[in-house]
């Protein structure tokens, strides 16, 4: 895989500071000349005053934890569904025959179609949010494992049978670690879908713990324009976050390790 | 000692890849399989190694069987010793011994300064030489090798020959080559077995005598057996062809040039 570049400025960071020096200023200058109510659009001033006082006074910090250990537990569960039964549809043909065509279905169904679901058969509860956040991101993980174990290329699988890798063992030391690459850029993928399933779900549900998503729904509630999109960027930095602190390093070094480009 | 009895593989679109052939390798032999493409010589070569399963007859192959693809097939995520001391991981060998062997085919096969360098970092020869030094790490009794020379440059080529021939001389295993080239098969091998295609079948097999290093060129019984079996095997191809193409277009020609067997294509 050759990596076509495109001729560009070798200092991108500078055009995209820039980019964005010039957008905040359009923002400022709008809310100066007060085109509209700053109800509806308030200056970057009072957003960047709401993410400062309640970053500082913890309010903020208590629902952002409460979100990333929601997302995390329901992608933990997903991984732990998706991973083995991926595998099976790679192996058994007649199984993935059978189902892998309601998997990709499933993949296109918004997760949180499932909520109404969720909410009849666990209650306006954690289990029904998790619920929502496990079936956003379960599909994505099935089908990247499968795909990524079915693309092998065939002398994989006969290299290790003619080393000696039998059943499990050829697994275990060779299918699973060749396709490793694509099981994990499905991961990543996974955890995108995880997160937004759970933004919507915290949207939609009430007398829950304080989670990120309700901080959002409760600035709709105040009106509060500021709070609405301060929020907005902090759920934005934190999915970024967790990309880049999380997968960004493992997928680095895997592309390294095994060689690939576009690293 | 390889026997194949009355060995056949028939695909199940109905296709014969091999007709029932009998071949007899003796221990230490190095064996070159040559034929068109389609004579199904990596059909037999991959029932030799039990990577495919006979439609009828048997296969006895006395001792271990190791192969080295056309693809070098390493895995990228081991480095160069770990890859050759794969099939010892997986046997359970300890590290101390797993290392004092691979120390040995790295040096044999001119690897030692990469041994930690990972796959994607060495050249498609060196690649190869690795997948040489993983298949021996077996201790097969026979190697087998499935063009493993077909996807590299001349240069390089010419210099894995060499080296498979003082590999061979060195530790006097059994080798089964298949090649679709004449020249190779001739340079390397002291038993031609010369196949035919649609059904796959045994048409031809002779011992080349003659000493190492040759020159397919210098040699009289090299060059006159080149003469016989390339027109052998342009036939064969011309009838692949032929069988292939199935169209009876020809290439448009002056009234009096005629098409000899083996210059239509």
């Amino acid at each position: 895989m050759a990596v076509v570049r495109t001729k560009s400025s070798n200092k991108p960071w500078l055009w995209r500071l820039l980019l964005t020096l010039v957008l905040g200023s359009v923002w400022y200058i709008t809310t100066r000349a007060a085109i509209w109510p700053p109800y509806l659009v308030p200056p970057p001033s009072d957003v960047f005053d709401f993410i400062k006082s309640s970053t500082t006074d913890g309010t903020l910090l208590g629902a952002t934890l409460t979100s990333i250990v929601r997302a995390a537990s329901g992608f933990a569960i997903a991984a732990l569904i998706g991973l083995p039964t991926g595998l099976l549809l790679a192996k058994v043909s007649w199984l993935d025959d059978l189902i892998s065509p309601a998997v990709g279905g499933l993949q296109s169904l918004p997760s949180i179609c499932w909520f109404p679901l969720a909410l009849l058969w666990f209650g306006m509860s954690e289990a029904a949010v998790l619920f929502v956040v496990v079936m956003g991101a379960l599909f994505a993980i099935i089908l990247a494992v499968r795909s990524g174990v079915r693309n092998l290329p065939p002398l994989t699988g006969r290299a290790g049978v003619m080393l000696g890798a039998r059943g499990f063992k050829l697994w275990w030391y060779v299918l699973l670690p060749a396709s490793l690459p694509a099981i994990l850029a499905g991961l990543r993928q996974a955890w995108a879908f995880a997160w937004r399933s759970l933004m919507a779900a915290e949207l939609l549900s009430q007398s829950l713990k304080v989670g990120i998503g309700h901080v959002l729904t409760t600035g709709r509630d105040l009106n509060d324009m500021a709070m609405v999109l301060g929020t907005i960027v902090i759920i934005l930095i934190l999915g970024l976050l967790v990309d880049r602190i999380a997968f960004r390093p493992i997928e680095m070094f895997i592309a390294r390790r095994w060689g690939l480009d576009g690293a | 000692m390889i026997t194949a009895s009355d060995l056949s593989r028939t695909y199940p679109d109905g296709t014969v890849a091999l007709a029932s052939t009998n071949i007899s390798i003796p221990k230490g032999q190095f064996v070159a399989l040559i034929g068109p493409s389609g004579c199904g010589k990596s059909t037999l070569i991959n029932l030799l190694a039990g990577l495919d399963q006979p439609t009828a007859g048997t296969v006895s192959l006395a001792g271990r069987a190791a192969m080295v693809f056309q693809e070098p097939a390493l895995f990228p995520w081991l480095n160069i010793r770990d890859n050759i001391e794969f099939g010892w991981k997986l046997r359970g060998v300890p590290v101390s011994q797993r290392r004092a062997q691979s120390d040995v085919l790295l040096k044999m096969v001119h690897l030692r300064r990469f041994a930690d360098a990972f796959p994607h970092q060495l050249s498609g020869g060196m690649r190869q030489r690795a997948a040489i030094a993983r298949a021996l790490m077996l201790e097969p009794d026979v190697l087998l090798m499935d063009e493993p020379f077909g996807a590299l440059d001349a240069q390089t080529r010419s210099l894995l020959q060499q080296e498979l021939l003082s590999i061979w001389q060195a530790t006097g295993k059994t080798i089964v080559f298949v090649t679709h080239s004449l020249d190779e098969a001739l340079l390397l091998a002291d038993r031609i077995i010369f196949m035919s295609a649609r059904p796959g079948r045994v048409v031809g097999d002779v011992l080349v005598d003659a000493p190492y290093p040759r020159d397919v060129y210098g040699h009289p019984f090299l060059t006159s057996l080149h003469t016989r079996l390339q027109d052998l095997l342009e036939k064969e191809v011309a009838a692949v062809a032929a069988a292939e193409h199935d169209d009876g277009w020809m290439p448009p020609l002056t009234s009096d040039v005629t098409i000899g067997p083996g210059e239509g294509i």
